[in-house]
């Protein structure tokens, strides 16, 4: 068999059957019932460290100015009053639906985009001897210690005709140094052998990294993939500088103005919408920002679990 | 500088940082040869300011006054007279950058009011947006950026913070006076309308550079819950400084969440009146004096280490992001002092559903009592709006006839469409003739063109029509004691940029020496720290300006 | 190969390392209406912070390494052990869910963290109020100088420590399970199969992250400490970066933020390369190869 075909043959041979069905695998011992107590009491509080403030966050979300102020005009914990006029008011305003197809538009392109550069770049640095290696790996290295001041990047971006343009999202950001190193040194752990046989077998780099360095980097690929795609969505400062009508604005910065700005109206203005209360409205927006990170999250999740054979070599 | 300069400069820019290189070595000393060397008081009160021309095309219910009361309708005028006869403009495409306050609203596309307003101003408005928190950081970005819109607004501050300002002013924004100074305004009624205190603010260079957005005298209302005040048996006008500490102890009750005070900033300024501070500086002959050198000064502070000893302030008071409006609307807290006069209608709105809610303003009396204190008056203005520097003067014109549509006063049907849009669409009338958004006109009427011009405020609460005269009673009464600030209208380059930091580190140690954390003996250390960090600095530029200025106009 | 690379190296180049060149700020009282070309060179005056003695400076310089110290020792080590946690717990929908649970922080803005821990510690907030009503003394937290590193060391923990786990959970994810099978037939016990495997195999990995982190050492959280300055004073709480913001930005003194920014470079060259060098004596692969 090839190495093309060896590799293919292992990497099917998914190394963590046993664990996923939550039993335990025949080769583990029963765990200390004390180690347990005390790992399961660590977890305990770790997660009530997290739930309960996200709890607060859903619960003012969903109450009205009544139970805001019986808590002294501050967070909730049990919201008695239940109202959804913050949702209703964020959601129902066309600029917020627009502004998420947007952002899952840039989200989406930005975080392809960005994967395939980091990938190339991060694959040359890896391999030992490649040309101008050492040179580009210090310039990454740089790009990591020293950061361009807000003025003069704006100035590239205007130079080359980004402005208001949604490019002026992506491009500037499109590789992240510190990336491109982690997935350099996840390359670099992929067995040399690997490589070497492919090379003999007289497959081209391109080949190389299609056909076995990338079907056996799920892992990180999918973790900074997950890096990027969050960095997109979650982006406004770029937007706030370089877009200008509003009908571009990404979500992202949709929702700034509502949370930095805390009301809908014009102070002299007088609606007869029943305005939702400032905290809830400040609430509803995170509540929002977040579902599609956890909606998406858990299709990359099953790409850490998955083993990666290390063992196709020894065929 | 000419046009040629500009491009020559992007060019160097432009090309990349080679070039920037290349450009280091040679350096002109055009850049700095003018530090503000146009910006005098002889020059600046030489301006002979835009003549007052007062709209009467509407009679308020209660009038306002010279002195700066504002006037108050109780309900919308029923008839909306047209201020402004002709179309600003004849179809050209005018560009403008202001901060927002509010949630965006949809783009001209998608936007009827937006689309129904170009139609009115005669141009297509294309309006960049920006939070008001990254105001600050975007503003120098589009200095630098050489691409400047039509029409731009300031951050908001008196004087505006923007470091070396008469020297931008003069390099990339045009000078107005020709269009403005004088009768000449005339040409624009509703510009004319503008008090003269507030286009004082505008002056630079000997010139009018901007056009302001006014802002009442009053500056601020102490607000209070009437409500709370009345449960705890208390009279909503202290009238001395042990009233004061009475009442405010009155009010509070830590065990059940209530305090008196909510944000340190507030009985800070509350005491500054009753202590009789100076409105920031006081003026003697020519000679300035900060309010943080007076002896009145030290009382407040050695008041407010009273009070916040004995506990009548909210335990946060300190954390300058403490949600006070929130507080305040769950009666956490009573007392909101010094808090914007236009936050009346947002406080009467965000609680609309509690009926025990009852909002009242409260005067400032001396300290020993008996008499009220003087008043703080405002700046007058909020922000200025620069028009670039154009060629073609038929544009600045036209920019001028737009600014003009906008600036047009309450009541008028300019007014009724730039606040409520269209009638049926944007907006309903309900039956004592207010206007009220519906829900497309709540998300569309919110383009900020509010910060390009503005109409002099006006006291009107729709459906409420005592609270005209509860507002207009507060002003009338407080606005005769007021005091200005003798340096609005004065640029100090001191005040605009290294204040802020030493202001910053002054505030620091005077919360520290509230709080305990240092000894009140260390309040003389701190302020000539001060003065030699920043306030010697300014008060010579300002007093520098003050010498020529033979009668300071109001 | 080297095409491949070509974009991901192009957009760095013209990105990154263009503006970069606008560092020359660092050497100019740069105005923006002046720009590059026209603000005033001063040489090296921007720079003078470093051997005048400037006191807050200083103080800046001192928390800043406090707190670098702190989170490198107590904030960095923590996404290691979480994920060592979470990964030998035996469901693997638990862990996954989990792990969803905790890199939900992540999400939240500064400025929403602070202002939750505002609400739960504060001291009017619910903690407090839950003492107050039961007649205990109030824990002041919030506003208290001396407390104010530990706090942020807290709420860096809590925001991030859950994301942090996710790289470590991939580099786990690629160890072979029959290494643990093998070790487990010779007797080794849990403990000893994660001394002996899961560590060594992570090893690599977490020093590659320690050493990128030592690189911005000088960068210990803006926004985070901007924002709860205010109640405990500049004393307890200035960083390089606020400092730059208070003396510099605000007053629109740009060659500063320029000056300290390369001064933050340089620094961070001078760990990395130091570090690296250490990686290698001790037989580590480091950033990068000598």
């Amino acid at each position: 068999m090839t190495t093309l075909e060896q590799s293919t043959v292992a990497k099917d041979r998914v190394s963590a059957p046993a664990r996923a069905s939550g039993k335990r695998p025949p080769w583990m011992e029963k765990p200390n019932p004390v180690t347990q107590a005390v790992k399961f009491l660590a977890l305990v509080i770790c997660v009530a460290l997290v739930v309960i403030p996200f709890w607060s966050v859903i619960a003012t979300s969903i109450a009205d100015q009544t139970t805001i102020n019986a808590a002294g005009g501050g967070m909730v914990m049990w919201p008695k009053g239940v109202t959804f006029s913050s949702y209703a008011a964020v959601l129902s305003g066309g600029v917020v639906t627009r502004a998420v197809v947007i952002s899952v538009g840039i989200t989406v392109v930005g975080t392809l985009l960005s994967l395939a550069a980091t990938a190339g770049l991060a694959y040359w640095l890896s391999r030992p001897n490649a040309l101008l290696g050492k040179p580009v790996l210090m310039l990454v290295l740089g790009a990591v210690l020293f950061s361009p001041g807000l003025i003069p990047t704006y100035l590239v971006v205007k130079q080359f005709n980004l402005l208001d343009s949604w490019w002026s999202l992506i491009l500037p950001v499109l590789v992240n140094a510190f990336n491109v190193i982690v997935m350099r040194a996840f390359f670099q752990e992929l067995p040399q052998e690997l490589f070497e046989s492919a090379a003999i077998d007289g497959a081209s780099s391109a080949t190389i990294l299609f056909r076995i360095v990338l079907p056996l980097s799920k892992a990180v690929m999918a973790v900074i993939g997950l890096f990027y795609a969050v960095a997109y969505w979650n982006a406004f400062f770029n937007a706030m500088l370089y877009i200008q009508s509003t009908d571009k604005w990404p979500m992202a910065l949709v929702l700034r103005t509502y949370v930095v700005n805390q009301t809908t109206i014009g102070g002299d203005q007088v609606s007869a919408e029943v305005l939702p209360p400032q905290l809830s409205l400040q609430m509803a927006i995170l509540v929002i920002a977040i579902v599609p990170i956890l909606v998406v999250y858990p299709f990359l999740q099953r790409h850490f679990a998955k083993g990666v054979m290390i063992g196709a070599v020894k065929g | 500088m000419s046009a040629s300069a500009f491009s020559r400069r992007k060019l160097l820019v432009g090309t990349g940082g080679a070039a920037v290189l290349i450009g280091m070595g040679g350096l002109s000393a055009c850049g700095n040869g003018n530090k503000g060397a146009g910006n005098t008081a002889t020059a600046n009160s030489a301006v002979a300011l835009p003549t007052y021309v007062p709209y009467t095309g509407l009679k308020p219910d209660l009038p306002g006054t010279e002195e700066g009361v504002d006037p108050a309708f109780r309900n919308f005028p029923k008839t909306n007279p047209k201020a402004v006869p002709e179309v600003p403009g004849k179809g050209e495409t005018l560009t403008a950058m202001a901060n927002i306050y509010y949630a965006a609203p949809p783009g001209p596309d998608n936007n009827s009011f937006w689309a129904g307003l170009n139609k009115r101003l005669g141009v297509n408005l294309d309006m960049q947006m920006v939070s008001n928190a990254d105001y600050l950081q975007k503003f120098p970005t589009v200095i630098a950026g050489n691409e400047l819109p039509d029409m731009l607004q300031t951050p908001n501050g008196s004087p505006p913070p923007i470091p070396n300002l008469p020297q931008l002013l003069d390099k990339r924004f045009t000078n107005l006076s020709e269009f403005l100074s004088g009768d000449a305004v005339k040409e624009y009624p509703m510009l004319a309308n503008l008090p003269t205190r507030t286009w004082k603010s505008a002056v630079f260079n000997g010139g009018i550079y901007g056009i302001p957005i006014p802002r009442g005298a009053i500056g601020a209302y102490h607000f209070i819950r009437l409500d709370l005040f009345e449960a705890a048996g208390v009279s909503p006008t202290p009238k001395s400084y042990e009233e004061l500490v009475q009442t405010s102890q009155a009010l509070t009750d830590a065990k059940k969440r209530r305090w008196a005070f909510g944000l340190i900033n507030q009985p800070r300024q509350l005491l500054g009146r009753m202590n009789d501070e100076p409105n920031i500086w006081r003026e003697e002959g020519g000679k300035l004096t900060h309010m943080y050198e007076t002896d009145q000064y030290a009382q407040t502070i050695t008041d407010l280490i009273a009070m916040w000893k004995s506990g009548v302030m909210h335990p946060d008071s300190f954390n300058p992001a403490q949600p006070f409006k929130q507080l305040f609307n769950a009666g956490t807290v009573a007392i909101n002092a010094a808090d914007g006069y236009p936050a009346w209608t947002q406080y009467i709105l965000d609680n609309a559903n509690n009926p025990n809610f009852k909002l009242g303003l409260m005067p400032a009396y001396r300290r020993e009592g008996g008499q009220l204190a003087n008043w703080n008056l405002g700046s007058g203005f909020f922000s200025i709006t620069l028009l670039k520097k154009q060629d073609d003067k038929e544009k600045l014109k036209t920019i001028l006839r737009v600014l003009n549509w906008l600036a047009a006063p309450f009541g008028t049907e300019e007014y009724l469409y730039r606040l409520y849009g269209e009638k049926g669409v944007d907006h309903t009338v309900d039956s004592a003739g207010n206007p009220v958004l519906t829900k497309t006109g709540t998300a569309n009427t919110v383009v900020p063109i509010r910060y390009l011009a503005d109409a002099p405020f006006a006291i009107y609460m729709p459906g409420r029509p005592q609270d005209a005269d509860t507002q207009h009673k507060y002003q009338s009464l407080e606005i005769p004691t007021g005091i200005s600030n003798p340096t609005i209208g004065l640029f100090s380059n001191t005040a605009a940029s290294k204040n802020a930091t030493a202001d910053k580190s002054f505030n620091d140690g005077v919360n520290d020496i509230i709080q305990g954390r240092r000894p009140f003996s260390d309040l003389k250390n701190l302020v000539s720290t001060w003065r030699t960090a920043a306030g010697d600095a300014m008060r010579t530029e300002y007093q520098d300006q003050l010498q020529s200025v033979s009668a300071t106009p109001r | 190969m080297l095409l491949l690379g070509i974009p991901g190296a192009l957009a760095l180049i013209l990105f990154h390392y263009l503006p970069l060149l606008g560092n020359v700020i660092a050497f100019q009282d740069y105005q923006p209406y002046l720009g590059f070309t026209e603000s005033e060179w001063v040489g090296f005056s921007n720079f003078a912070f470093l051997w005048n003695g400037n006191p807050e400076f200083l103080n800046a310089l001192w928390n800043t390494l406090i707190l670098t110290v702190i989170q490198t020792v107590l904030v960095f080590p923590v996404p290691l052990v979480l994920a060592l946690l979470l990964n030998s717990l035996a469901g693997e929908r638990l862990k996954r869910l989990l792990q969803s649970v905790f890199y939900l922080p992540h999400f939240l803005s500064w400025v929403i963290v602070v202002a939750l821990f505002q609400q739960m510690l504060g001291n009017a907030g619910m903690l407090n109020t839950f003492l107050v009503q039961h007649d205990l003394p109030v824990l002041h937290i919030i506003g208290v100088p001396d407390l104010f590193k530990a706090l942020v060391t807290s709420q860096a923990i809590w925001k991030d420590a859950g994301w942090g786990t996710i790289i470590f959970l991939a580099a786990i994810s690629r160890i072979d399970q029959e290494q643990y099978e093998a070790a487990a037939v010779d007797g080794a016990t849990a403990w000893q199969r994660l001394i002996n495997i899961t560590l060594p195999s992570l090893k690599g990995l977490f020093i590659l992250l320690l050493i990128l982190r030592l690189g911005s050492s000088l960068s210990v959280g803006f926004e985070q400490i901007i924002l709860q300055q205010g109640p405990v004073g500049i004393q307890a709480s200035e960083v390089l970066d606020t400092w730059v913001y208070n003396n510099g930005i605000i007053g629109g003194n740009w060659g500063i933020s320029g000056a300290v920014g390369l001064f933050k470079g340089v620094v961070g060259v001078l760990l990395v390369v130091g570090a690296n060098k250490l990686a290698h004596a001790f037989g580590e692969r480091g950033v990068y190869e000598k």
